[in-house]
């Protein structure tokens, strides 16, 4: 899932079919994955972030908080993707200690369908000095609560709705949300990497998607006099469902083999997780039959308050491209594959591993088998892409590098461009010196394997069932 | 009443008709719609791998 053409396709889609007046914004840690860039991936980061910016611009954001990994790069060239930028980039507490102003701008005001609406953000600085974020001595990141309260008074003075774009844990965005009641949504950023549905939280709704840009949030709001959110049950009843359904579909899986409690036997927090999930799912159905009612007599009487309804949209890689944004991505692919590429003339000495063709020597009936398998073809799915020297993507892509950091990944030998034996079973330096002395590991860890797929990458994965398609046994 | 104070009683009622729905202040009864298009944490990705 993910891509940034597909996105703005879908953006442009959903803008089209509705007849509501929009909003578009970004609560950060947009630009880069890492809280400091590293010299090696210097050049291919740069690049990315300058097509996020051109593509934001065709796009049409209104405003994008500046998050704490926004900085990665230093602060100096965070501020030439400002320059280049049609929408703002919002920190109301990254200061310059010289004067104590902002560095960029605190809060916009945005007018939409009558309705003026005030978006402010804050940054996070973690266990950092503002120093080691921004890389420049006149910076600081000032506590929110030094900052929001006036600020939030202000904007609330001048609009009819405010909204944070917040850098900073859950925890801490629902205490904003708990002293700061004029702050009616929260959309943050940089903690989880899971869609979290609107949650109320005094006078605030908090919310965010699931990271690298594979999922977009579409919160449909309904505004009322007061200001104040009504609890809606026909929201809650779409929520309480799609908890069913994943409960329904954890309990299925784990029903495969028959009677869970006859299957794991000798594993009790298994049988402990199954008897919970039966619980949950009675509580829920429960709870959902009397949700029913509620709505029901709900849409006689009519609302009160606001009301809002939030749906996640998936970026799925079936989706179409936009157009112009597509050039952009494909340039930003070309300019990091060729910079890889200039990088990966050297020759190279891999310690600990010795490539797949080793292990054929004494494994040859193994090897046939891997050779057929989507583990031998990585490599080249890259090629196709056109991004065999991207440092995102390599690591799950070849064997013995895992991370984008280490200096031999652009010029690996080619008995290591693939997911060969030994990004499963271990470096096999030594056991090909003394295989009768020193093994590998026989059968890997489901982690091991988890490492790769995880669920954006591939959200059919099954570990035995893909285990067997190896062939490696 | 006087036929003065009628007209101009009619006057203020036909007045306060266009200016109230005009305010544009949140209509009770009928909320205002918008919608709120969001992402965040991209992390840089401007496309998936493979």
């Amino acid at each position: 899932m993910g891509g940034l053409s597909k996105k703005a396709s879908k953006i442009e889609e959903l803008r089209q079919q509705s007849s509501a007046a929009s909003l578009t914004v970004d609560a950060g840690d947009l630009f880069f994955s890492q809280y400091r860039v590293t010299p090696f991936k210097e050049g291919q980061d740069k690049a990315s972030a300058v097509g996020l910016v051109d593509g934001y611009n065709i796009i049409g954001y209104d405003a994008v908080a500046v998050g704490m990994r926004d900085l990665s790069a230093g602060l100096d060239f965070l501020l030439q993707l400002k320059e280049r930028a049609t929408f703002p980039l919002l920190s109301a507490n990254l200061i310059r200690k010289s004067t104590g102003k902002p560095i960029f701008l605190p809060s916009v005001l945005i007018e939409r369908n009558g309705l003026k609406v005030a978006i402010t953000a804050i940054t996070d600085r973690r266990d950092k000095t503002a120093q080691e974020i921004t890389d420049d001595a006149d910076t600081d990141i000032l506590p929110w609560n030094e900052v929001l309260p006036q600020l939030t008074a202000e904007l609330a003075g001048q609009s009819d709705f405010v909204i944070l774009l917040s850098n900073l844990s859950l925890e801490e965005n629902v205490r904003i949300a708990a002293e700061l009641p004029a702050i009616q949504l929260i959309v943050q950023s940089g903690y989880r990497s899971n869609n979290l549905h609107p949650q109320k939280h005094n006078n605030s709704l908090i919310c965010q998607t699931g990271h690298e840009g594979k999922h977009l949030g579409e919160l449909n709001l309904s505004l009322r006099p007061g200001k104040i959110w009504q609890e809606s049950s026909e929201e809650l009843l779409v929520a309480r469902q799609q908890e069913l359904d994943r409960c329904e579909w954890q309990l299925k899986a784990m029903r495969r083999k028959g009677d869970p409690e006859i299957v794991f036997q000798g594993k009790p927090s298994t049988i402990r997780a199954y008897k919970a999930l039966m619980v949950k799912q009675e509580q829920l159905s429960e709870e959902l039959k009397s949700l029913q009612a509620v709505v029901a007599e709900e849409k006689k009487i009519g609302p009160t308050g606001s009301t809002y309804g939030n749906t996640f949209h998936d970026i799925e890689i079936t989706l179409p491209d936009h157009p112009e944004v597509l050039k952009i991505t494909e340039n930003v692919r070309r300019t990091v594959n060729n910079l890889g590429r200039q990088r990966s003339r050297q020759q190279v000495k891999i310690m600990t591993y010795t490539g797949w063709l080793a292990c054929a020597d004494c494994h040859a009936e193994q090897t046939d088998k891997w050779k057929m398998s989507p583990h031998a073809a990585t490599y080249r799915t890259l090629e196709n892409k056109l991004q065999q020297y991207d440092l995102n993507c390599i690591p799950c892509h070849v064997t013995a590098v895992t991370t984008g950091s280490e200096p031999f990944a652009l010029s690996l030998p080619d008995e290591f461009l693939a997911v060969g034996c030994e990004a499963c079973h271990g470096g096999g330096e030594k056991h090909a010196a003394s295989p009768n002395m020193v093994k590998v590991v026989g059968k890997p860890a489901q982690e091991v394997c988890l490492r790769c797929h995880t669920p954006e990458q591939d959200d059919d994965f099954d570990y035995e069932r893909d285990l067997k398609k190896l062939g490696c046994k | 009443m006087t036929f003065q104070y009628r007209f101009t009683t009619l006057l203020i009622l036909m007045a306060m008709s266009i200016i109230i729905p005009a305010t544009g202040a949140l209509a009770a009864g009928n909320g205002r719609d918008l919608t709120i298009y969001y992402s965040n944490d991209v992390h840089g990705k401007t496309e998936p791998c493979g």
